[in-house]
C-alpha cells in the first residue's frame, strides 16, 4: 500500500488505460461513420455498449478501493466527473440514434472523445496532484 | 393561398436536428458542467473569490437557458438562444480579456470562462460563434419576410 505517499494512489490505473484507448477507437470509428455521413450500426451501439460496460468495471474498481480505505483527494467533485462519464456514452447513443447522419454519428465521437479527458481529471481529482 | 397555411412541423424543431443535433449535445455538456462547478464553488468557498464565483455561477444560467432554448426550437426560443449566445460571447471575451490582464483577480481560476475557456478546451469561445451562425443558417421563413414578395 502506497502509505509512503502524501496522495491517495490511483487505484484504477490500468482500467482506466485499457477504457482511454477503447474510448480513442470508439471515437476514431465514429468519426469515420460521421464524415462518411453514416447512420450510427448496430455494431457501433454495441460499441459504445461495450465501452460503457469497462466504465462500470473501472467505477468498481475505484469504490473498492475506496471501501478499501484509499479515498480520493477531492471526493464530491470525482463522483461528479465519474456520474458525468457513466452518463455520457448512453445518454449519446440515444440522442445521436435520433439524428441518422453525420450529426447524430458525430454526438456518440464527441461522447467517446469526453471519456479520455474525464477519466484525466478522475485521476487528478483522486490523487490531488493536478 | 398557401400563406395562411400553418407553418410546416419540421420548423418546430429545427434547432433538434443538423447541427443542431451536436450544438445541444455540447451545450448540455457545458450546463451539468458549469451548474456542478458554481454550484461547489458557491456552497464550499464564494467567500475566497465572490466576484469569480458568481460569474461561475452567471455562465451556468445562461448555458442551461441556451441548452432549453435550443431544446424547445420555437421562434421565441429561438431569439432567446441567439440572445444567450451573444451574452455568452461577450461574456467569454470579458470575462478571458480580465483574467487575462488582471489575473490577481481571478486567481480562482473560476468560472468556464477563465482565459477565454482554457480549461474547457477553448470550447466556450468557440461555440457561440458556431451557435450563431448555424442560428442564422437554419432560420425559418418568418411571417414578417413573405416568401414570395407580392408582385408589383
Amino acid at each position: 500500500m502506497p502509505t509512503t505517499l502524501s496522495s491517495p494512489a490511483w487505484p484504477a490505473s490500468t482500467a482506466t488505460t485499457v477504457v482511454i484507448i477503447f474510448a480513442l477507437l470508439v471515437a476514431a470509428v465514429t468519426g469515420v461513420l460521421a464524415l462518411l455521413d453514416r447512420p450510427l450500426p448496430r455494431w457501433a451501439l454495441a460499441l459504445v455498449a461495450l465501452l460503457e460496460v469497462a466504465l462500470v468495471v473501472l467505477t468498481i474498481v475505484c469504490i473498492a478501493a475506496w471501501i478499501g480505505g484509499t479515498a480520493p483527494f477531492e471526493p464530491v467533485v470525482f463522483l461528479c466527473y465519474l456520474a458525468v462519464c457513466l452518463v455520457a456514452p448512453p445518454a449519446s447513443a440515444w440522442w445521436g440514434s435520433g439524428e441518422p447522419g453525420r450529426w447524430g454519428t458525430g454526438v456518440v465521437c464527441l461522447a467517446a472523445l469526453l471519456i479520455p479527458v474525464l477519466l484525466t481529471r478522475m485521476e487528478q481529482v483522486w490523487t490531488g496532484l493536478a | 393561398m398557401p400563406d395562411t397555411a400553418p407553418a410546416p412541423v419540421t420548423d418546430n424543431d429545427a434547432t433538434r436536428h443538423g447541427p443542431g443535433r451536436v450544438l445541444i449535445a455540447v451545450y448540455a455538456l457545458l450546463a451539468v458542467a458549469s451548474t456542478a462547478r458554481a454550484a461547489y464553488e458557491v456552497a464550499v468557498k464564494f467567500g475566497t473569490a465572490p466576484l469569480a464565483y458568481a460569474l461561475s455561477a452567471f455562465a451556468a444560467v445562461v448555458y442551461v437557458v441556451i441548452t432549453v432554448a435550443l431544446l424547445r426550437s420555437t421562434p421565441a426560443a429561438r431569439r432567446i438562444a441567439a440572445i444567450g449566445m451573444v451574452v455568452e460571447l461577450v461574456g467569454v471575451l470579458v470575462v478571458g480579456t480580465l483574467s487575462v490582464v488582471y489575473p490577481t483577480v481571478f486567481q480562482a481560476k473560476s468560472s468556464v470562462w477563465y482565459w477565454y475557456g482554457r480549461d474547457y478546451l477553448f470550447i466556450p469561445v468557440v461555440l457561440p460563434i458556431l451557435g450563431l451562425r448555424f442560428l442564422y443558417r437554419s432560420r425559418p421563413a418568418i411571417a414578417s419576410e413573405p416568401v414570395h414578395p407580392p408582385a408589383a
